[in-house]
């Protein structure tokens, strides 16, 4: 995958996991946080567009946040659902 | 400690609250200082609420129940507020919150689902923001 479809399958996955943990179904979280760290570490090593490289460090960090509060009650899911717009509109700039 | 500023009484500068939020009632066109501030909490994305019938919103903070809370303080109707985002980087502009899951409007997404009512959230969000 290139850096564009990675970016939207992490946007998709966190669209998932937000709508979840609205919704209360948490049992497939620890799932798709791995999925997504998974896409993540494959989006750091390939190339990139250069103006997508701040994004991507402010997705990340706030990415390691979510990953580790088991915490999941609706702040949780506003954040991921922010990143899922975020990275759904930024995707063509990766 | 905060370090509280005079802003134009078009803009009212709502809070800072904690991991320093910055939420703006916005009324005006914003100015560029203000727009760069509300675009700090992600990264250019700007989070608003918008009364579609006042054609006033609330720009910035980290979730959108915060500023659909001071709008409907200053007397907007719930039925006439919508939630979305503006993302200065590509300067789309999208219809998805949490607030927007109103069945007893026939909106039962998370995304605003009329036509209409996404034109007139684009226009004002383009008018105060731009």
């Amino acid at each position: 995958m290139n850096a564009q479809d990675l970016t939207l399958n992490i946007a998709v996955n966190m669209g998932r996991l937000g709508r979840w943990v609205d919704e209360g179904k948490t049992s497939r979280t620890t799932v798709f946080l791995e999925e997504t760290w998974d896409y993540l570490q494959e989006l750091e090593k390939i190339n990139r567009n250069p103006r997508f490289e701040k994004t991507l460090k402010s997705f990340k960090d706030s990415f390691q946040n979510l990953k580790n509060n088991s915490n999941y009650d609706e702040n949780w899911a506003e954040e991921a659902l922010t990143w899922a717009n975020i990275l759904q509109h930024r995707a063509k700039l990766a | 400690m905060l370090n509280l500023r005079a802003f134009k009484p078009s803009e009212v500068y709502i809070q800072v609250v904690y991991n320093i939020q910055m939420l703006f009632l916005v009324e005006e066109p914003i100015s560029e200082e203000n727009l760069k501030k509300v675009a700090r909490d992600f990264d250019g994305y700007i989070k608003v609420v918008v009364d579609v019938e006042k054609e006033i919103l609330t720009a910035g903070g980290k979730r959108h129940f915060d500023g659909e809370q001071i709008l409907l303080q200053k007397g907007s109707k719930q039925s006439d507020l919508w939630g979305g985002g503006l993302d200065l980087e590509t300067g789309e502009v999208d219809y998805d919150s949490m607030i927007n899951l109103r069945p007893n409007q026939n909106n039962t997404s998370r995304e605003v689902l009329d036509e209409s009512i996404r034109s007139i959230i684009t226009e004002i969000i383009h008018k105060l923001l731009r």
